[in-house]
């Protein structure tokens, strides 16, 4: 019966060695990536933390580390999607709409918000910078938003800036499909901030249809403009 | 050949192993029982347990109903139900400081409100939708009412309120981790899922919010 035992407590002594090396190679890996170096086995990289996100959520939390779990994961992901993100035509890229500045009120709609480009907020530039990349921009006051628009718009590659943990949240939640995230500078759900020079970069990265840029992030419906907010546009 | 006390090591390990296995066995069958058993009564019959196997299978169970095409809200619907119970004597007895937290997706498509960097958005009354008649009944009923724009929102008003006791109202996917999150700061929470989530033009079951509010122990903060 000790015999058993033993067995057993050197397949499981093995297991444990195997998976936190697995463990260390993919956080190594990850924040290398996160230093913006090459860095080999990216997906498998992947698979594991993801595989381990919770409880390695709760052990960083114990942890005096600095850079959070979230945002390594968003980095390593950027960098395996990279060359995918390039090759991508038809692109969404999804926006919060706690960037919105806080005078703003435009209105909402099943397809989020609907941005009048007033300029009091980054969303203008944003949106400038997208539509010539030729991907649509949606403001989004929720993450359910992002299943329903995904289905309905047949992305081939999405870029997402939102905090790092829904942004992390999201791109686990979309799988296959290739992502890019850029985590807010400013967390907090209401007057947030985001590094715009980090979302021209990533939106640099996005492949260039010719077809259908000029159209492709107009307001939804009637466009309606907000009069209090905006005069000028 | 390995020295004695490494045998004894993988052996005790070995033990231990399959005692944590048998362990892991029992919840999985105490969880999937329960949930089944939620799913037919909408009752949880052990909360504690219930918790415990949510929190601890969470992953699995979700992959699981999602291959099942069953609806991945069961889960966080079970969930918050059972934190609803575990939360239910210090939810009636709890102190004063109240705090009622809505999602900003139960307003009307055309509001108005304002947002307030720290108490959400502040409802005009408009009677647009019926946040206005639950902010009334808020104030009398002695509670902080937040129009929140996302959960950081109600963190940071929570913890600078020092609430005692919490309603939250959302989306069953953010509340059930809400709820386990106050379940561990100590927060007495009632948690209402919304009727039809989506995050624009949701609707809720106002009169169990209502209802809530009723249960609250303590005398109104205000």
């Amino acid at each position: 019966m000790w015999g058993v035992a033993e067995q057993i407590g050197r397949a499981v002594a093995a297991a444990a060695v195997a998976g936190l090396a697995c463990v260390a190679v993919s956080l190594a890996i990850a924040v290398r990536a996160s230093h913006g170096r090459s860095a080999p086995l990216k997906r498998f990289s992947l698979v594991v933390l993801e595989l381990l996100y919770l409880p390695l959520r709760m052990l960083w939390a114990a942890l005096p580390v600095k850079a959070p779990l979230d945002v390594l994961m968003v980095t390593l992901r950027n960098a395996s999607n990279r060359g995918r993100l390039a090759r991508a035509q038809r692109g969404i890229v999804l926006v919060p709409s706690c960037l919105r500045h806080l005078a703003c009120a435009a209105p909402g709609s099943r397809r989020g918000i609907q941005c009048a480009r007033c300029g009091l907020c980054k969303l203008q530039e944003i949106h400038e910078q997208a539509g010539r990349a030729g991907w649509r921009v949606f403001v989004l006051t929720g993450s359910a938003y992002v299943p329903r628009l995904v289905a309905e718009e047949r992305p081939e590659a999405a870029l997402l800036v939102a905090c790092a943990h829904e942004c992390n949240k999201v791109m686990m939640a979309l799988g296959a499909l290739p992502t890019y995230g850029v985590p807010l500078t400013r967390n907090g759900c209401v007057a947030t901030d985001v590094d715009l020079g980090q979302v021209r970069a990533a939106l640099r990265l996005c492949g260039r249809p010719a077809a259908n840029s000029g159209a492709a992030d107009k307001p939804e419906g009637t466009g309606r403009r907000n009069p209090t907010v905006c005069s000028t546009c | 050949m390995l020295p004695v006390v490494f045998k004894v090591i993988f052996g005790a390990l070995g033990v231990l192993s399959l005692l944590a296995a048998a362990v892991l066995v029992c919840l999985v069958t105490a969880t999937v029982g329960l949930l089944v058993a939620y799913r037919r009564s909408g009752a949880v019959a052990w909360p504690r347990v219930a918790i415990l196997g949510g929190a601890v299978l969470y992953s699995p169970i979700a992959l699981v109903l999602r291959r099942l095409g069953r609806d991945g809200r069961l889960l966080d619907r079970f969930l918050i139900e059972a934190a609803n119970r575990v939360g239910a004597t210090a939810f009636s007895h709890a102190g004063p400081c109240r705090l009622l937290a809505v999602p900003q997706c139960l307003r009307a498509r055309d509001c108005r409100a304002r947002l307030d960097p720290r108490l959400g958005y502040r409802c005009v009354r408009c009677g647009k939708c019926r946040l206005g008649e639950l902010a009334e009944r808020a104030e009398r009923e002695g509670f902080h009412f937040c129009i929140a724009p996302g959960d950081g929102c109600v963190k940071r008003l929570a913890k600078e309120l020092g609430v005692d006791a919490a309603i939250g109202v959302a989306c069953a996917a953010e509340l059930s981790g809400a709820m386990l999150a106050g379940l561990r700061m100590g927060v007495a929470a009632r948690g209402v899922p919304l009727a039809s989530d989506g995050c624009f033009e949701t609707t809720a079951d106002l009169d169990l919010v209502k209802e809530a509010m009723a249960q609250c122990g303590g005398s109104p903060s205000r």
